[in-house]
């Protein structure tokens, strides 16, 4: 009987180790979610983060947009900072500390969540279905926008197939390593998940990404891969339902914080108010102790100093920034892909006319502008050629020198320099000189990536590693 | 004395079942948490780069004196 129960002790103890996989955690799928409300409470987490200030990469945040500005692009004078400014020297910093692996794992996470709603929802056909699916397709094409614009190169419409994209994740699984895809992939799955989006046509607006957010959108991504057609009838579309704003509906507009208001379609912060958000004082703070660079500055006239909101709604006496900062998306930008769309169209006078209606809006007693007689190019400009290569002419220096102006602190000018020849400069900052390299404008695909899959491809200029430690 | 030549042998058994490969570690991958890439190094300012940061400074000086 003795030996029975050792017989039968040992027989159990082998059931257990001999099974090597009875740990395994594999499948993946288990999802527990089943009714769309479950379902958009994945959703509503994410999209609560940029209600509340706190998503720095779907609709950035006062850091990210104020570190984008004055900081890696050229609008500040990083040698004048005080001591009291908190902001980086100029963009190699943010890749020498890794910094850039934090929107890469934020946004893949968007799609991940994303994926997870389309994959594994069943309920169809309920407004609550449809809301949740639109918003699914809208935040993963947000999200592959973002992570193009950061990590992949200014798409070249002659070379789509050749250029690299991203890796495409459209089904979740944890184990897949896809290498990257080419960039006409990556435009194709923007362009797809934001119409699928709209085609929903949902008007629940706690949802954020509307109908004419993700044409919005789309008008972007058209302006960023420069399909000039696309991206001027979607722009034209949107200006007809947000016109622009006057001085005053501008002014109003700007100073509004935390409620969508005149022709904004999304922002960040909508649940949050001045009063409560200490995090904004600190910017501030770091903001007003770096001043406006004179090549900013020299983007205005002598008169327009006096007679344009956008100056004397951001430029102080000691040139510290004093414009809200802007975390959204607004119809301005509209305008500006109009006029930029007409020009390369090849319609010089219409891109001009769009751009005097912009200027009618925001300079006083403004006077319009003739192809004759357009003004001097600002001789302190960084960017030199355009988005083809081609040296600017005097009407695309006036459509730029406007978009620079009216999207200041906005986050879009480093984006602006990387879609118009990314010119190297130096930044003196503590002794030391710094140079922004036209490589760098694209950020390095993040190392732990590369071991995990060791067949995708790095960005031009990333080579070598050291250790910081 | 079969009792433990019985128990041992099982539990040899119970050994050799519960290892599918004896030598079966977790793939060991150098860690990447200290590694950064190599970019442009920065300099220490030349005496041109002090000529050009003074006339920077002067002219904000001279711009917002006023």
């Amino acid at each position: 009987m003795k030996l029975f129960n050792i017989l039968a002790a040992a027989a159990a103890l082998m059931l257990c180790p001999s099974c090597t996989k009875y740990l395994d955690i594999k499948p993946f799928d288990k999802v527990l979610p089943e009714t769309a409300e479950d379902f958009s409470a994945l959703l509503h987490y994410h999209i609560n983060f940029i209600d509340e200030g706190s998503d720095n990469w779907l609709v950035p945040t006062f850091g990210t947009t104020s570190t984008f500005d004055a900081a890696y692009g050229d609008d500040f004078e990083v040698c004048l900072s005080s001591t009291s400014s908190r902001l980086p020297a100029y963009v190699g910093s943010y890749i020498t500390t890794n910094g850039y692996n934090e929107p890469y794992s934020k946004l893949y996470a968007y799609i991940r969540d994303a994926n997870i709603v389309l994959r594994d929802m069943k309920e169809q056909g309920t407004k609550e279905a449809d809301e949740v699916r639109a918003t699914a397709y809208a935040i993963r094409g947000v999200a592959y926008y973002q992570l193009m614009r950061m990590f992949c190169e200014v798409p070249d419409p002659a070379n789509l197939d050749s250029q690299l994209g991203l890796p495409m994740v459209t089904e979740f699984d944890m184990s897949a390593t896809p290498p990257r895809g080419n960039m006409a992939t990556l435009i194709a799955q923007i362009e797809s998940d934001l119409k699928a989006s709209i085609e929903f046509n949902i008007s629940n607006t706690i949802y954020r990404f509307t109908p004419d957010v993700c044409r919005g959108y789309l008008a972007r991504l058209y302006f960023w891969s420069r399909q000039w057609d696309k991206a001027l009838e979607m722009s034209q579309s949107l200006l007809a339902k947000y016109p622009l704003q006057n001085i005053d509906g501008y002014q109003s507009m700007m100073n509004e914080f935390g409620k969508l208001t005149g022709n904004e379609l999304i922002k960040a912060y909508r649940s949050i108010s001045t009063s409560n958000n200490n995090g904004l004082a600190g910017i501030n703070v770091s903001i007003s102790a770096r001043p406006i660079s004179i090549r900013f500055i020299s983007a205005f006239s002598e008169q327009d100093k006096a007679d344009d909101i956008r100056y004397t709604m951001a430029v102080n006496s000691k040139r510290a920034s004093k414009k809200p900062i802007f975390c959204g998306m607004r119809a301005a930008e509209f305008k500006l892909i109009e006029a930029e769309a007409l020009y390369h169209l090849g319609r010089k006078n219409e891109a001009l006319a769009a751009i005097n209606e912009l200027r009618r809006n925001r300079v006083k007693d403004a006077s319009d502008f003739t192809v004759d007689a357009l003004p001097t190019a600002n001789p302190k400009e960084s960017i030199t050629v355009d988005v083809n290569g081609n040296q600017l002419t005097p009407l695309l220096s006036l459509i730029l020198t406007e978009r620079r102006k009216e999207l200041f602190m906005e986050g879009d000018r480093f984006f602006e320099m990387k879609r118009n020849g990314r010119p190297e400069y130096i930044t003196f900052y503590n002794g030391t000189r710094y140079y922004t390299k036209s490589y760098m404008y694209t950020f390095p695909i993040p190392i732990r990536d590369l071991d995990i899959c060791p067949d995708l491809k790095q960005n031009p200029g990333y080579t070598e590693f050291i250790n910081r430690y | 004395m079969n009792k433990y030549i019985i128990a041992s042998a099982i539990l040899g058994a119970c050994f050799l079942a519960s290892c599918e490969s004896i030598d079966e570690l977790p793939p060991i991958n150098e860690s990447t948490s200290g590694k950064s890439y190599r970019i442009h190094e920065p300099e220490p300012m030349s005496s041109q780069d002090f000529a050009a940061l003074n006339a920077i400074s002067q002219e904000y000086e001279a711009a917002t004196k006023k």
